[in-house]
């Protein structure tokens, strides 16, 4: 199984998407900013889609940058309209949200009236084809990885207290835009390289689900991280093993599938422990 | 085309305001989102695109996703937007799963359509009955839906007001407020299926979500909301078509990027307006 140079490239792959994913998903989680994710996963697309119309070729390197500025673009919106109006956070994630999507999609129906054989790999960098991923992806997922750990590594406990303690750390002189910053930066690379493994819409989960299913079983936050990130890479690379079995399986499906099995358990797990709980007290 | 168009924004429009009030806009997204399992498993079932099934799978699923997020919520203790994500893209992943399984060789259901949709080929579905031409299917499923969104608004008026603003009073009321949400859900739901066809379901939430948006910017008197954000979803919706014909775009992202354009323009003049006061 390992002898086939594309079936190591994908299982590195998902592995790596699910471990970038789970990461920074713990800490959207922690800020009850799980949404973002989302929001930040579809908005990308107009920014992909002018680097790609600007350069005419699609090399993941310039579609990266394309989308981290539109993603960059988006969670500015995002915190000056929270600022500004006195919508609520989660209509203005919507808001956001769809009006990025929707100019994508204008400037994908703007391409296509003059095709060229590039634009095949627009469509998968929405839906997701993990098949097609090259070693220079994999390059740049392990340059990504490595710097999203870093930057855990040497700030984890900042990260969690501003999570926890927002205006403690503000009137501690710590700065709330680096904090906010930093973990936009961590989202936007993370689900930009995420989105050409699973597509749009199953980023989310995989930086939303293996959190919320750590969740159910731990309540220590150092436990918790670790549990986080051995369910998302375990249930990346194992969806992605499951969709090779048979041909033209989706990948994203197939790892969702997987994530929704394992938070199951979890919510069995954690019925089964209170129960038993309440008994002890009762 | 316009008809069509405002067919589809319309009874979005109006809903979506009730959603925003409640705070419960994400879960008009994943309704829409998560349809699609229900819609893929009545066309298994029926083997056609017939109208019924489909509104019941639909109706089925939508009300599903919510009792599930409830669920997630209340007897997990899931944080609500952690329930949210992991509730639609589940359902989701279930509904792209089915496709590659069963249906993948009919080219009558893809996951691009169902994301993205088709305002132009919609319309080429028509409704011909005695030899004359009644509008299209779109306009004649969608037409009695917001004839029975406005009927059910006017005449909940005052149920929905306490279920957007004060559910406890009217739990303590006696008032069944959770049928009451469970009520709007089905009707988020059946839209977000006949709608899907022509706008896709991401569109589907830009047209729930950006005119109450606009609307709460320019008033905030509870009934006038509902009046703002229906002229919006209209306007933008005549916009849209127009501008897209001309540059000769999709027409359905061009209408929510331009009430997208409508919100950011009444934002900045807000903050405009209000510097000048202060």
């Amino acid at each position: 199984m390992f002898s086939d140079p594309t079936l190591v490239r994908v299982f590195l792959g998902t592995f790596l998407i699910g471990l970038i994913a789970a990461v920074v998903g713990f800490f959207t989680f922690l800020q009850k900013k799980a949404l973002i994710g989302d929001a930040v996963s579809h908005a990308i697309l107009p920014g992909v889609i002018l680097a790609y119309a600007f350069s005419g070729v699609r090399e993941t390197w310039i579609l990266l940058i394309g989308a981290f500025v539109s993603g960059w673009l988006a969670t500015q919106q995002i915190s000056w309209l929270e600022r500004t109006t006195k919508l609520k956070s989660d209509t203005v994630i919507a808001v956001v949200m769809s009006t990025f999507f929707a100019l994508g999609l204008c400037g994908l129906s703007w391409l296509q009236l003059n095709p060229d054989d590039g634009q095949a790999g627009l469509s998968d960098f929405l839906f997701g084809k993990i098949a097609a991923i090259s070693m220079v992806d994999i390059y740049f997922l392990m340059g990504i990885a490595i710097f999203i750990l870093l930057v855990v590594a040497l700030r984890f406990r900042y990260f969690v207290s501003f999570a926890f303690n927002r205006e403690f750390m503000i009137g501690k002189g710590f700065s709330e835009k680096r904090n906010s910053f930093l973990l936009n930066t961590m989202i936007i690379l993370a689900v930009a390289m995420g989105i050409q493994a699973l597509g749009v819409v199953l980023m989310s989960a995989l930086l939303i689900v293996p959190v919320a299913s750590a969740r159910m079983l731990t309540n220590k936050i150092n436990l918790l991280f670790v549990v986080a990130i051995g369910i998302g890479c375990f249930s990346a690379v194992f969806g992605a093993y499951i969709s090779t079995l048979k041909e033209n399986m989706p990948t994203g499906p197939w790892i969702i599938m997987v994530l929704t099995m394992i938070t199951s358990f979890a919510a069995l797990t954690r019925w089964i422990v209170s129960k038993n709980k309440q008994v002890k007290h009762g | 085309m316009i008809l069509t168009a405002i067919s589809v924004a319309l009874p979005a429009s109006l809903l979506g305001v009730l959603l925003v009030m409640k705070r419960m806009i994400m879960v008009g997204d994943a309704i829409s989102h998560a349809v699609l399992p229900g819609i893929v498993i009545a066309f298994l079932i029926v083997d056609s695109r017939e109208s019924i099934p489909m509104l019941i799978g639909a109706a089925i699923t939508g009300v599903l996703t919510t009792v599930l997020i409830d669920f997630l919520k209340r007897k997990l203790r899931v944080q609500e937007d952690a329930a949210i994500g992991t509730a639609f893209t589940f359902l989701f992943a279930l509904g792209v799963l089915l496709i590659a399984f069963y249906a993948g060789k009919n080219t009558d259901l893809d996951q691009e359509c169902v994301l993205y949709g088709d305002l132009e080929t919609s319309i080429l579905d028509q409704l011909i009955w005695n030899g004359r031409l009644f509008g299209t299917r779109a306009i004649a499923q969608l037409f009695p839906l917001s004839l029975i969104v406005v009927f059910v608004l006017i005449l909940g008026n005052r149920g929905w007001k306490v279920w957007a603003f004060n559910s406890e009073f009217g739990n303590l009321k006696g008032m069944k407020t959770n049928l009451w949400q469970l009520g709007l859900m089905t009707l988020v739901s059946i839209h977000a299926v006949l709608s899907f066809e022509s706008v896709g379901v991401i569109m589907v939430v830009g047209l729930l979500v950006l005119p109450p948006a606009c609307a709460l910017q320019l008033t905030t008197k509870y009934s006038k909301v509902f009046i703002y954000s229906a002229c919006i979803g209209m306007l933008s919706c005549v916009l849209g078509v127009f501008v897209g014909g001309m540059i000769n775009i999709s027409i359905a992202p061009t209408i929510v990027s331009i009430n997208g354009l409508i919100f950011t323009t009444i934002v900045i003049i807000n903050q405009i307006r209000s510097r000048i006061i202060a």
